[in-house]
């Protein structure tokens, strides 16, 4: 698609005054009504934000030497008691926002030290190192502010994340998750990011943001470094690296939060200025979050993957209420909306007043990059599963029970001819059917909510799942709902070593 | 109008006839949210319907009569500085006390509030609190 203006045709307007600028929620009612082409060609800039808790944000200090010199590097460095890597120069350090206040836990951590920093407070410094020949203080206790350090560099390893999924809880225990609170039986749900306003869902196929390209971060200036960590913007999960100067910050657009029962972390604003070069960035710009969809997931489950309970979009998370089977759930958000516009309206303003020029990225963002999970070692239930015992559900129950005692099983499982599972089968159902006088197989298994578990499924999930809803075994399914085999507790106290 | 208040009386003061009777005194009408009676003393939690006057009227005869009470919405506070209207409460409030405004900055109603403390407990900022019976 050609442009129809470069991000200098763009500076030279704001330094003339002549440049447009709208928030993205203003953009997403010009598209839609006077369609992209027009929009483009009206529209010079468009301002996005988010204000949201992260947990991979940080930042990185430079003290300046003590005299005599302090090797902190391989030593040890508390900040206001919050413990800061060690593993840098002699007074370098950098400080992560969920590090716990060895005195304070949960309460106070390293989002809250950037907090206080930035908010100007006094912070205490002790820091131990190892004694050498040119660094020979061992142990230095102070205080100081952000003006009293060389360098406070905020540099967040992944930032402007932008898509997460809301999540419910389906159990009848109240959990404690990194979004807080979820109530029991389907009682609240939770999600995240600010939808259509948020930067990425602008821009998916980082066309105008790339390494260098201007932000606004924590109320003042700053950089993209990079793609961020946990990068897949083919699954819409992009994210980005972002560093910003600290003394320049404001402690209204940046906050240490606490989160019961799971730790600390950084609420921060960060903004976004996409420039309109052509009618196609135009109309990704009029995004909606109508369009944007989002799973609901239930988190009882502490798997990796977790169960779809529903699939929404942002306009029914953001209205207040989802629909969950009959019911009407409360829902509510983990990015402040409120200080994402006000981020919007606060970036429109400063380049209109010639304050903040936009800046051509040096190299784009990756497409390629892709969110693997951690490889460790564990045991899967594929490692403990015992091989299928199988019938068909046509069979007749007097073959199904000769079988039954020749293998010497109590627990089968009923397939059909491409190795699907249809039901499954225990001694009990078999005895029952003497009673009730049914004769087939069909008649007598559990078919519905068959409890199953995954062949990499971690055996731990396995165990809880037949110790939960009780059943003697798990059918063991691959994706094609394939038996594979079977894992009863017989197999895990055997074969899963304490 | 409706004000929720909690009342405590020690046992030895309170008798159940003593609430229909300020009621009636006052002019007001005062629903029960919840009973608590323990040995030494009885703890209860109501909304007043009637003016301000008359509420005021009522706190004061229960005042007079033994009774400590205390305002929901003096109890319990809400620092709009520290917010940063992440929303996070919203959803755990199992009344109407805590909604969004428009803009989506977060709204508290104290006077909806059944004292339940999971805004309190959950705020990742802080900008709620309990101060206290």
């Amino acid at each position: 698609m050609s442009n129809i203006r470069s991000i200098d045709d763009i500076n030279a307007k704001i330094k003339s005054g002549d440049v447009v600028v709208v928030t993205a929620l203003e953009m997403k009612d010009i598209v839609a009504e006077k369609g992209p082409e027009k929009a483009s060609k009206e529209v010079d800039v468009v301002t996005t934000a988010t204000f949201g808790m992260t947990t991979s944000s940080g930042a990185f200090l430079n003290f300046g030497h003590s005299d005599p010199q302090i090797k902190m590097g391989g030593g040890e460095i508390l900040l206001n008691d919050v413990p800061a890597y060690a593993g840098l120069g002699s007074v370098d350090t950098y400080l992560g926002a969920t590090q716990l206040s060895k005195v304070h836990k949960i309460e106070y951590g390293g989002g809250h030290v950037i907090e206080d920093l930035v908010g100007g407070k006094s912070i205490s410094l002790k820091a131990y190192g190892s004694s050498t020949q040119c660094h020979p203080t061992r142990e230095i206790k102070g205080e100081f502010t952000i003006n009293d350090l060389n360098q406070a560099i905020m540099v967040n390893p992944r930032s402007f994340y932008q898509r997460y999924s809301a999540a419910t809880n389906s159990s009848d225990k109240v959990i404690c998750t990194y979004l807080g609170e979820l109530l029991p039986n389907f009682g609240n749900v939770v999600y995240f990011s600010t939808g259509s306003m948020s930067p990425l869902y602008n821009d998916p196929t980082y066309e105008t943001i790339g390494i260098g390209t201007r932000i606004f971060l924590g109320g003042g200036v700053g950089y993209v470094i990079g793609e961020g960590t946990q990068h897949h913007p083919k699954a819409m999960s992009g994210s980005l690296m972002v560093k910003g100067d600290m003394k320049k910050m404001k402690q209204r657009y940046l906050r240490g939060a606490s989160i019961k029962n799971y730790g600390t972390a950084l609420f921060i604003g960060g903004g976004l200025p996409i420039p309109v070069l052509n009618s196609n960035i135009a109309k990704n710009c009029g995004v909606t979050d109508e369009e944007i969809k989002v799973g609901v997931f239930d988190y009882h489950i502490p798997t990796r993957l977790k169960p779809l309970v529903k699939k929404t979009n942002y306009k029914e998370l953001k209205s207040g209420n989802v629909i969950i089977g009959e019911r009407e759930v409360k829902s509510s958000g983990l990015s402040s909306i409120k200080i994402a516009t006000e981020i919007c309206e606060k970036m429109k303003e400063m380049i209109e007043k010639g304050e903040f020029f936009l800046t051509n990225p040096v190299e784009r963002i990756t497409l390629e990059s892709m969110t693997k999970p951690m490889k460790l070692l564990y045991v899967k239930a594929s490692d403990v599963m015992s091989p299928a015992v199988t019938c068909s559900p046509e069979d007749s129950l007097k073959d199904v029970a000769k079988l039954m005692l020749e293998k010497k099983q109590n627990y089968m499982v009923a397939v059909d001819k491409q190795k699907r599972l249809q039901g499954v089968l225990t001694s009990w159902d078999v005895t029952k059917s003497i009673v009730t006088g049914k004769t087939k197989v069909k008649d007598v298994m559990t078919s519905q909510n068959v409890k199953t578990s995954r062949k990499d499924e971690p055996i731990e999930v396995s165990v809880r799942k037949l110790e939960q809803y009780g059943v003697r075994g798990l059918p063991v399914v691959d994706d094609d709902g394939k038996v594979l085999g079977v894992v009863k507790m017989r197999d895990v106290t055997y074969k899963v070593k304490g | 109008m409706s004000k929720r208040i909690l009342v405590m009386f020690p046992n030895r003061e309170y008798k159940e006839s003593l609430l229909h009777e300020i009621m009636l005194k006052s002019g007001t009408i005062f629903n029960t949210i919840n009973t608590e009676v323990t040995p030494t003393h009885t703890k209860i939690m109501g909304e007043i319907k009637g003016d301000e006057e008359k509420a005021g009227e009522f706190m004061r005869i229960l005042k007079r009569r033994g009774g400590i009470v205390r305002e929901l919405d003096v109890m319990m506070k809400f620092d709009q500085a520290k917010c940063v209207s992440c929303g996070m409460c919203v959803s755990l409030c199992p009344t109407k006390a805590i909604l969004y405004n428009k803009d989506f900055s977060v709204k508290f109603d104290f006077n909806e509030c059944i004292l339940c403390m999971r805004c309190v407990e959950n705020c990742p900022v802080n900008a709620v609190s309990y101060l206290g019976d």
